[in-house]
């Protein structure tokens, strides 16, 4: 889970890091009554959505008037913003937030992330923040520094100092560097955090303030997490319904719907229907052992996307057993009458019986015997 | 003989009488695997299909000499499960548990590391070598004895690239799932390392998929390695920043892509495989001519 960057910087605010004064305007608020009770109408006003690059797609916006203000905020709020990392329909903007400026006298990249190679965080810092850090990678990667942390050990307060002299700061300024290493790091561990990003982190008059605040939580600790759960924004219709049915979907952009017990096999799905000269309409992974409720509504998801042509579902029973999923989908043909041609593989546990059940049901199903076949009939299709 | 494990590998079933548990159980002894024991707290006393249950790990040792144990324990407390199998003195630990927070693998893994186990998983199926020992999940029909060595991250994907050797009449030697998490006890290179020196296996067979750069490093380390070397990777079409599935699979400012790593392979050698559905023909078309 990604957190908005108001969320993040609040988790920082009261770790002691410092922020940017600023107030969150969402889509509930009269814009104009906001700023003039402010009195302030000089600042930033940033889009929060959970996806980087909004500078640059127009989601953050310097404004000098109340006229300027009222205006950037009414044109943000309530519309889409698609970035680079948003995939093609974005994100509907619900709240903005508008923060003081600050001066800077220099930006710096703090991040800690999870090494995957190594297995064990490590703190990543830079004296050259601002950019993104894989435009920094690009540019300038000998003034990227990476330590490792180890689990079982920590982080000592001596690394903490050798990172902030590595980047050049000295004195007064290398204390309060090191200090919000460590706070970082303790924040962390504490929030089971994939990703804590500051960036950048700029000095201004002998002080860190943190400009921009990236967050990511592991989903998979989210049960010992009740208070950060609740923080959850108001998701999509669409984003709900997946989250409550239990499956991994993703919406794309082409024809082919397609259903795959299993992250794997959903992908290869999706790449075999590419193969054939189609595009896939998204990707649906049901899991390994789901139940009757989740394979009802994946099927449901994916039979009310006004976008598919036609239907491939992809299934080799391990722990999900055929012939539960053979009767889900006659019951979802039966009740939702597809006008578009379903093609469906039943391997492993209970296939025989699965495929009996589609046959007697005499409904227009194509059954196909394995992947190679099925890529031929939609290719044909 | 055998990768990881043969016909005398003495087992433990952790989390023994939740459903899971006690359904992988019976299929693995039908399979032919050794179960000796089975854990779960509070449930000592009982029996599962025959396999009598104890309260701990320590007290299951002191009846039996174990090799290895499988947790089908929830992913809130499968952490704990794998130290206390560690502390126990279990060398071979393979966790099928899935949604294991990334923060106490990190912990677990060090840990492991330091006390010389070695942790398979989480999130994965398991390991089978065909007609000896299955320790897993994986469907035992697929499977037929041969010469390629299979790892992979994932699992159904798995079924289907070794179902479609073995209807190609190429067996194989091992089948291992490192598993689909960001973090994984054994990885690609551990796995390549142990065909590489087995004298059974002939020719390796990698299934990788988007994010990370795990595949990247076993190409680095296939270099090195004297038998033939196929692989596929999943997730050609996954589009960027979206999480597929599985938590380790995620293009990330735009690193961790399938093309990346398939260009990385074939520098490597690496005969790259880019239809899911013709990856046995592949294989069986190329080992044939050796």
């Amino acid at each position: 889970m990604n957190l908005l960057e108001y969320q993040a910087k609040d988790i920082l605010a009261k770790a002691g890091i410092s922020v940017p004064a600023g107030i969150v305007i969402d889509d509930r608020m009269d814009v104009r009554m906001v700023f003039s009770y402010l009195g302030i109408y000089e600042g930033v006003l940033k889009t929060q959505v959970p996806a980087g690059g909004r500078g640059i797609s127009g989601g953050i916006k310097i404004v000098h008037s109340a006229k300027e203000a009222e205006a950037a905020a009414k044109r943000l709020i309530g519309n889409r913003l698609v970035t680079p990392q948003t995939g093609s329909n974005g994100n509907v903007v619900r709240k903005v937030l508008f923060e003081e400026m600050v001066s800077v006298e220099k930006e710096y990249y703090l991040g800690i992330a999870v090494d995957r190679s190594l297995g064990v965080p490590v703190i990543i810092s830079s004296p050259e923040g601002g950019k993104s850090i894989e435009e920094l990678a690009k540019l300038a990667p000998e003034k990227i520094y990476r330590e490792p942390v180890d689990p079982l050990k920590g982080l000592t307060a001596f690394r903490a100092i050798e990172m902030a002299s590595s980047i050049g700061l000295r004195g007064e300024e290398a204390q309060g560097f090191a200090r919000i290493i460590t706070t970082l790091f303790e924040n962390f561990l504490k929030l089971d955090a994939l990703l804590i990003e500051i960036n950048p982190l700029v000095l201004t008059g002998g002080r860190f303030v943190a400009l921009d605040a990236k967050i990511t939580i592991d989903d998979n600790a989210l049960f010992r997490h009740p208070d950060l759960s609740s923080i959850r924004e108001a998701e999509e219709a669409l984003e709900r319904e997946v989250r409550v049915a239990g499956v991994n979907y993703v919406r794309l952009d082409g024809d082919v719907g397609c259903l795959a017990n299993g992250a794997g096999l959903a992908m290869a799905t999706m790449d075999m229907i590419k193969l054939a000269g189609r595009e896939p309409a998204n990707f649906l992974d049901i899991g390994g052992s789901a139940h009757h409720k989740q394979v009802s509504s994946a099927l449901r998801i994916l039979f009310s996307d006004p976008k598919v042509r036609v239907v491939f579902v992809n299934i080799f029973g391990g722990m999900i057993h055929c012939d539960l999923i053979a009767s889900e989908i006659i019951e979802a043909v039966g009740s939702l009458n597809p006008e578009f041609p379903i093609i469906v593989r039943l391997e492993g546990t209970d296939a025989e019986k699965g495929k009996r059940i589609i046959a007697d049901s005499g409904l227009p199903i194509m059954m196909v015997a394995d992947m190679e076949e099925g890529m031929e009939r939609i290719g044909n299709l | 003989m055998g990768i990881f494990i043969n016909n005398y590998t003495k087992v433990l079933v952790q989390g023994i009488t939740g459903h899971e548990g006690r359904l992988h159980t019976g299929m693995m002894l039908e399979y032919g695997t050794k179960i000796m024991a089975g854990v779960t707290p509070m449930k000592g006393g009982e029996s599962v299909d025959g396999v009598p249950v104890f309260d701990t790990v320590k007290e299951a040792m002191l009846e039996f000499a174990i090799d290895a144990s499988i947790i089908f324990v929830p992913a809130s407390h499968a952490s704990e499960a794998i130290l206390e199998a560690c502390d126990a003195g279990i060398k071979l630990i393979v966790c099928i548990t899935e949604g294991v927070p990334v923060h106490d693998i990190m912990k677990v893994k060090a840990y492991l590391k330091k006390n010389g186990a070695m942790l398979m998983g989480p999130n994965t199926p398991g390991i089978t070598v065909p007609g000896v020992c299955k320790i897993g999940i994986m469907p035992g029909y697929i499977f037929s004895k041969g010469g390629v060595g299979v790892v992979s991250r994932s699992g159904t994907l798995t079924y289907e690239a070794v179902l479609q050797l073995t209807n190609e009449g190429i067996g194989q030697s091992a089948c291992i799932g490192i598993g689909g998490d960001p973090i994984t006890g054994l990885t690609f290179i551990d796995a390549l390392r142990m065909f590489e020196e087995d004298t059974e296996s002939k020719a390796v067979l990698m299934i990788g998929e988007i994010g990370g750069t795990a595949e990247e490093e076993a190409a680095d380390f296939i270099k090195t390695m004297s038998k033939p070397a196929f692989a596929y990777i999943a997730g050609m079409s996954a589009p960027q920043e979206r999480r597929m599935g599985h938590a380790g699979a995620l293009i990330s400012s735009g690193h961790g892509t399938a093309m990346e790593k398939i260009e990385r392979l074939k520098a490597a050698g690496v005969t790259v495989i880019m239809n899911p559905a013709r990856i046995g023909r592949t294989v069986s078309g190329i080992i044939c001519k050796i």
